[in-house]
């Protein structure tokens, strides 16, 4: 798009827009009533959860075929790695807290001085 | 090509060439543009400041925190210039700070709520006024961000000079469409997490859209088609776009609690939400309030946002109703007009 504004010119599909908003509007109001309803959740709940509880052998079995080729090949395995990640993000905080304080010491110093001067 | 397209349809497929075209490159559209410095970093979280364009002594005197919500970007507060509220209130003077919460990897499942509330936002808090060297700040939260800062405003009243809300979902006993569907009757969420572990974007994004479908699904679309034509529009379009699929994982423990103690008991609201062995008490909060809502929004109801009025024991509380949609509030064509303005003065006349 080279101008901020270009001449369209003719477009068949303009005639049909105010067919086309009717036909939006009309179908937003009967969608949106029909996902805002306790039938719909139900039924989107139960569909989740047969996936969830179907999927559930296959992923463990994966998880623990993973980890055991993991160990074997001496490697870490993802609860090793989340455990490291915590492990640092507690590093992390007591830094933060160290940098905090020492702020804190470095400013009660700096007025001493000044009332020292 | 174009050659072999009859006469009549070549304009349309121009439009659907050029659309295409800015479909395809809306994911890598430049956004969160303003200038800023990163002045403190945890794990995956980063807070930023923003660089002032005013000289010192025309500046405001109390910091701004802004928090977002954990589901998406941030960059919705920076969108792209003009349409941005960073740059706004940088431009009206505000020593300006944002907390990102970044993207929760696969080692941040354990990453509960509490630990947003109690181990991340008071160091942000504290690394803000170390930085500005004031002694209270002002928080600006937005959507899961508002009810953050809500309950940090509870637990922390003496560093808020005043708190700003923007969508705050905070009493669930109107449920909206996400409190039904997350219905203890229907979703179970310990199946849930303890499958995913975090909770894939895409599907916090799909759960987003059907709140609309029509409008999410295809008329978002079809209001590209109309709008190509106008350069301005279709980067407005564009950013807008990236911004919407552009979410981030929700930390696994982080949303079970979410779900469970907050949309399912609503705890927070009944005064009995512990975080860190300290109860949520609201009428701990006297600081000055403005409390945004937005009446077309399909998100947060306004009976989410609207209980906390009474909650709160500040003698000085403002509620303002926006015509506009939970995003729109922050982005659309009256925000530079009519919220931001409107944020901006109330601080102003409260700093």
């Amino acid at each position: 798009m080279s101008a901020t504004q270009k001449d369209s010119g003719f477009n068949p599909f303009s005639a049909l827009k105010p067919f086309q908003d009717a036909w939006m509007d009309s179908w937003a109001k009967a969608l949106i009533n029909l996902v805002n309803n306790e039938a719909f959740a139900n039924m989107m709940g139960q569909v989740m959860g047969q996936n969830l509880q179907a999927s559930e052998p296959f992923r463990r079995q994966m998880a623990k075929l993973t980890e055991g080729h993991l160990q074997q090949l001496n490697l870490a395995t993802g609860g090793e790695l989340r455990s490291l990640g915590e492990r640092l993000t507690k590093l992390e905080l007591r830094a933060d807290d160290l940098d905090a304080k020492l702020d804190e010491i470095l400013g009660l110093l700096r007025g001493m001085k000044e009332v020292a001067r | 090509m174009s050659d072999l397209v009859p006469g009549f349809l070549r304009e349309p497929y121009r439009r659907f060439l050029e659309g295409a075209e800015a479909l395809q490159s809306s994911h890598n559209f430049p956004v969160g543009l303003s200038p800023r410095e990163e002045i403190w970093a945890l794990n995956k979280a980063r807070l930023y400041r923003y660089t002032p364009t005013r000289p010192a002594e025309e500046r405001k005197k109390t910091p701004l925190l802004l928090v977002y919500s954990l589901i998406n970007r941030p960059y919705i507060f920076d969108l792209r210039p003009g349409r941005s509220f960073i740059e706004y209130m940088v431009e009206q003077g505000y020593d300006l700070y944002l907390l990102d919460w970044g993207v929760p990897g696969p080692e941040d499942r354990n990453t509960t709520f509490d630990d947003y509330l109690a181990q991340y936002l008071p160091r942000a808090v504290r690394r803000v006024l170390a930085t500005s060297g004031a002694p209270k700040l002002n928080l600006l939260g937005y959507c899961i961000g508002a009810t953050q800062t809500t309950i940090y405003a509870a637990l922390h009243p003496e560093q808020i000079k005043n708190l700003v809300l923007l969508t705050a979902p905070l009493d669930f006993a109107e449920k909206g469409t996400f409190g039904t569907w997350l219905d203890p009757k229907h979703f179970n969420i310990d199946r849930f997490v303890d499958s995913l572990g975090n909770v894939p974007p895409a599907m916090v994004e799909f759960g987003s859209k059907l709140l609309k479908p029509m409008e999410n699904f295809l008329g978002t679309y079809l209001g590209l088609w109309d709008k190509l034509d106008d350069e301005a529009s279709v980067e407005g379009w564009q950013a807008m776009d990236r911004w919407v699929h552009d979410g981030v994982p929700f930390a696994g423990e982080a949303f079970r609690q979410w779900v469970r103690d907050y949309i399912q008991e609503n705890k927070l609201i009944k005064g009995e939400l512990v975080i860190s062995g300290q109860k949520i008490d609201l009428k701990k909060i006297s600081a000055p309030l403005l409390n945004v809502i937005a009446d077309g929004d399909h998100i947060v109801p306004n009976g989410q946002s609207l209980s906390i009025m009474e909650k709160v024991s500040s003698a000085d509380k403002t509620l303002e109703k926006i015509p506009a949609g939970h995003v729109g509030l922050m982005i659309g064509r009256n925000a530079r007009n009519n919220l931001w303005p409107k944020i901006s003065r109330w601080l102003g006349e409260r700093d």
